[in-house]
């Protein structure tokens, strides 16, 4: 099964790397919607399907931590598959979002940290948990 | 003590720029201020929590666009993406160095980074100061933390 | 143990591809040098670079006659004299060992050869979209690292014993 997934971050860089270590990390990925804030990222989720949302903590408008308890609160998003991917550093704020059912990576990361987070999460059921998988081949060199 | 912090903060600076921009810097000893034709590119991140402070990171342009083209995988970034790139990796360095100072049981709110230009210059003097070598030039990093004991808690 | 007859030698900055079956690629006793192990499970085709240095850059006049030498110029090459053997970008398994600092304390090293290979490497994977499957780097071990064409297992040989990457 094709995994889609919802990259919401407020630095479009940080975005476009959250973007490729997925394609790197070894999941069948679907479609990938992108959202610059909690605002953005709800309105997206009501449009679109998504299995799995990697959210920023810092962000404008609405941050991460009030962006899942709207995930949490509305009944079709509650049972959404969702990674916090930050800098966060203390462990009382982390606690608290693992309590609402989100998993946790620590920026920086690798796409092989994602990829071990995604397939825990989902009980390896999406991957043949190799690391590889059918990339798009654009590289300048090899 | 103060070292101290300065090994804290070259240490959380070092790491970030490893993992997210593949570049190896090393510590340059006794740093002096940067000299202003070097400060091009410069980025300020605010943190509040048991303490309240700032960091602020500078560089040379060269510089900053080879971190985003680094994080980009080798698409040559816009001006908007080389600051927003080089606001991500403070963003970062800040993350992991608040829990290295403070403990990780406490908790900070970080403010969004912001450019350095036209920027009022902090009210407190440097807490601590490091400057990175790197084969791509010189980055600084000056950490501000008001009122905060640098003996009695590094 | 294997036989002596199957193994074909990578030197330092040398690369090598085989599609043997039985052949077992192997390179010896990397210290900040690093081994780049790619191999295509359909295809059978393995390919191993012991890269010296980062940057060609250095020796741009070197790097034209020996590519090997420099992780920069040896990775391309190696990936693609496997594609010549029939391997393919998306089917390989890429996987690293080596980068050690093997003449003592890591924090005291002027220069970061193994480091900076690594981070070298990294870089080139992550801009040519190429997913590194496993790594065994740094330390102050020196590392003898196995390639078996025939099931793409890869051992990695240190002065403490073996064990698979």
């Amino acid at each position: 099964m094709k995994l889609n997934v919802m990259v919401v971050d407020d630095s479009a860089v940080m975005r476009a790397m959250v973007k490729k270590s997925l394609s790197l990390c070894g999941i069948e990925l679907g479609e990938v919607v992108e959202a610059a804030n909690g605002v953005e990222a709800l309105e997206k989720l009501a449009s679109s399907w998504v299995d799995l949302a990697l959210i920023d903590v810092n962000m404008p408008k609405m941050n991460g931590e009030e962006l899942l308890n709207h995930i949490r609160e509305d009944e079709a998003t509650v049972p959404l598959n969702v990674i916090v991917i930050s800098t966060e550093g203390s462990e009382t704020r982390i606690s608290r979002l693992k309590s609402k059912g989100a998993r946790f990576l620590r920026k920086p990361f690798s796409p092989e940290n994602l990829g071990n987070q995604i397939r825990e999460m989902l009980g390896e059921t999406h991957g043949d948990g190799s690391g590889n998988q059918a990339l798009p081949v654009s590289g300048p060199d090899f | 003590m103060a070292m101290d912090l300065e090994t804290k903060l070259y240490q959380s600076a070092a790491r970030t720029f490893e993992e997210v921009c593949f570049l190896l810097t090393l510590r340059e000893p006794g740093p002096e201020l940067p000299a202003a034709s070097e400060r091009e590119i410069g980025v300020r991140i605010g943190f509040d929590g048991v303490f309240h402070g700032a960091l602020e990171i500078t560089c040379p342009a060269s510089i900053a666009e080879h971190l985003a083209n680094s994080m980009l995988g080798g698409d040559k970034p816009t001006a908007q993406q080389r600051q927003d790139a080089f606001g991500e990796i403070s963003n970062v360095i800040t993350g992991n160095l608040l829990p290295s100072i403070a403990g990780d049981k406490l908790v900070f709110d970080v403010t969004a980074p912001a450019t350095l230009e036209g920027q009022q210059p902090l009210p407190w003097g440097p807490s601590a100061r490091v400057r990175l070598r790197s084969d791509e030039g010189p980055i600084d990093l000056v950490l501000y933390i008001e009122d905060y004991d640098l003996g009695a808690r590094s | 143990m294997v036989s002596a007859t199957k193994l074909l030698v990578v030197g330092m900055a040398d690369a090598k591809h085989s599609r043997e079956p039985g052949q077992t690629l192997v390179t010896y006793a990397l210290g900040s040098c690093i081994a780049l192990v790619i191999y295509d499970p359909v295809a059978k085709v393995g390919g191993m670079l012991h890269a010296m240095l980062p940057q060609s850059s250095i020796d741009p006049a070197k790097a034209e006659v020996h590519p090997a030498v420099f992780v920069d110029t040896g990775v391309p090459l190696l990936f693609l004299e496997s594609y010549k053997l029939g391997a393919k970008k998306e089917r390989l398994v890429v996987k690293v060992a080596g980068g050690a600092c093997t003449h003592g304390d890591p924090e005291k090293d002027m220069f970061q050869i193994g480091k900076r290979n690594v981070l070298m490497l990294k870089k080139l994977l992550w801009t040519n979209n190429v997913p590194l499957a496993a790594s065994d780097v740094a330390g102050t071990e020196s590392r003898t690292v196995f390639l078996d064409l025939e099931t793409g297992r890869i051992r990695i040989r240190t002065p403490r014993g073996e064990h698979e990457l």
